[in-house]
């Protein structure tokens, strides 16, 4: 058993309390970091809210080797891994 | 070696003395004073340093703002030497590109206790993330757009065989094929299996162009490289991946989805259109662009980029040098084989 606030819960109430009372008062030179920190922040909410699918098991030297040239369950499948992993480091604009 | 502020070079035992003393031989100068010399931002594995000088006689002589490059001390191998890389922008200047010009190197480690050179310095922002949104540019995007393509152009008019370029590799079979047999290479000693990746490079290899003419290939030819002030163009920055290949991946990185800052429906590096860019690029160089390539080139980009944001996520995961930057970095790897794997569909 997880005591609550879990640890997404803990990661979006700290995200929330440096975007609204730290980010605003941030000197011009650290606003990147405070904004890079609000991501990474994101991220691991992300993550732990919906972790990424398993990778279809496959071998880099078949691939290599031409054996899945046309495999296209293969490539379906790769194709929502990725956007899975995706969605979790930087949803947006992910299929325009 | 540090020597006064953290931020400054290992200054050698003469400290600014030492660097005005090499200048005054390297500008033909009477005397030279260094009025300040302050860390400016990015790079991590080179160093620049904003070098304001008075000199008295010679062909420099005045108040002079330039910028000092060199090494960081934990630079990896992995790109051009200082010496390299100037003679590159001594070649890229002589050709007509738009480049801080390039006055002195020093590969004496006595100076400062690692080769430098010395450049003018450009005025403007290089920030993808201004230059893509900052509405000041929104009415010369299409001049600034032809202008990245003329300089592209003048860039890739530098052919081989060059002596003063000689430290550049022929890509062996072709700049395609060898690009993917690097990436291979260092999946093969990563420490976990990128499928994503391997299916992009497969295709790639299934496509890659013959040899052609080789062109002088600036290698990271994007938004984030180059400067512009309210003005237009002041320099194309970076010179350290350059080296001999084929012309469409120049145009190909700079027009790839991932360069383009989330301006999506702004091709050509997310500040210009990309008929502008090749237009000016036609116009130039006199020869077509051929539309295919520059979109085979666009996949490989985002072969690229994932394997370099693996390499940058590494460092900080082995805990060679932790880094918030790099983990970000890191972390894009997955947007990038996302990208990559809706342009290689079988």
């Amino acid at each position: 058993m997880t005591d609550r606030p879990n640890a997404k819960e803990m990661i979006e109430v700290a995200r929330a309390a440096l975007a609204n009372e730290l980010l605003p008062f941030l000197p011009p030179d650290k606003r990147l970091t405070g904004l890079m920190i609000g991501s990474a922040l994101a991220m691991a909410a992300r993550e732990l809210a919906s972790p990424p699918p398993e990778l279809p098991p496959v071998s880099s030297a078949d691939i290599r080797a031409g054996k899945h040239d046309s495999d296209r369950p293969l490539y379906e499948a790769l194709l929502a891994e990725a956007k899975a992993r995706a969605l979790i480091s930087n949803p947006k604009d992910l299929d325009d | 070696m540090e020597i006064g502020r953290s931020d400054r070079p290992g200054v050698g035992p003469g400290g600014d003395a030492a660097i005005a003393r090499f200048l005054i031989g390297a500008l033909g100068a009477r005397s030279v004073s260094v009025r300040r010399m302050d860390r400016l931002g990015g790079g991590a594995i080179q160093e620049n340093y904003a070098l304001d000088l008075n000199v008295s006689g010679g062909p420099h002589a005045g108040a002079q703002s330039l910028v000092l490059r060199t090494d960081a001390p934990s630079g990896v191998a992995v790109s051009h030497s200082r010496a390299q890389e100037f003679a590159l922008l001594k070649a890229a200047h002589a050709a007509g590109v738009t480049v801080p010009e390039p006055l002195a190197l020093c590969a004496d480690k006595a100076v400062i206790g690692r080769p430098f050179y010395v450049m003018k310095r450009v005025g403007g922002t290089a920030a993808g993330h201004i230059l893509v949104r900052d509405e000041r540019w929104k009415g010369d995007r299409k001049a600034l757009a032809t202008r990245l393509g003329r300089e592209l152009a003048k860039i890739h008019s530098i052919r081989p065989p060059r002596d003063d370029l000689d430290f550049l590799p022929l890509p062996k079979p072709a700049p395609a094929l060898a690009a993917i047999i690097d990436y291979r290479a260092w999946l093969d000693t990563y420490r976990a299996k990128r499928p994503a990746l391997e299916w992009g490079l497969r295709w790639l290899e299934r496509r890659a162009p013959a040899a052609g003419d080789l062109v002088l290939s600036h290698r990271d030819f994007r938004t984030g490289n180059y400067m512009v002030d309210e003005q237009g163009l002041t320099g194309i920055l970076d010179w350290e991946f350059a080296g001999w290949g084929d012309r469409h991946e120049d145009i190909g990185w700079f027009c790839a989805r991932c360069w383009r800052f989330g301006v999506n429906e702004r091709e050509a590096g997310g500040t210009g259109e990309r008929t502008d860019f090749i237009g000016g690029y036609e116009a130039q160089s006199g020869q077509r662009v051929d539309a295919e390539q520059v979109r085979y080139w666009e996949t490989m980009a985002h072969a690229r980029w994932a394997t370099i944001a693996l390499q940058q996520g590494e460092r900080h995961v082995s805990g060679a040098e932790p880094s918030l930057d790099l983990a970000l970095t890191g972390r894009r790897v997955a947007e990038l084989e996302y990208q990559l794997l809706r342009m290689t569909a079988p």
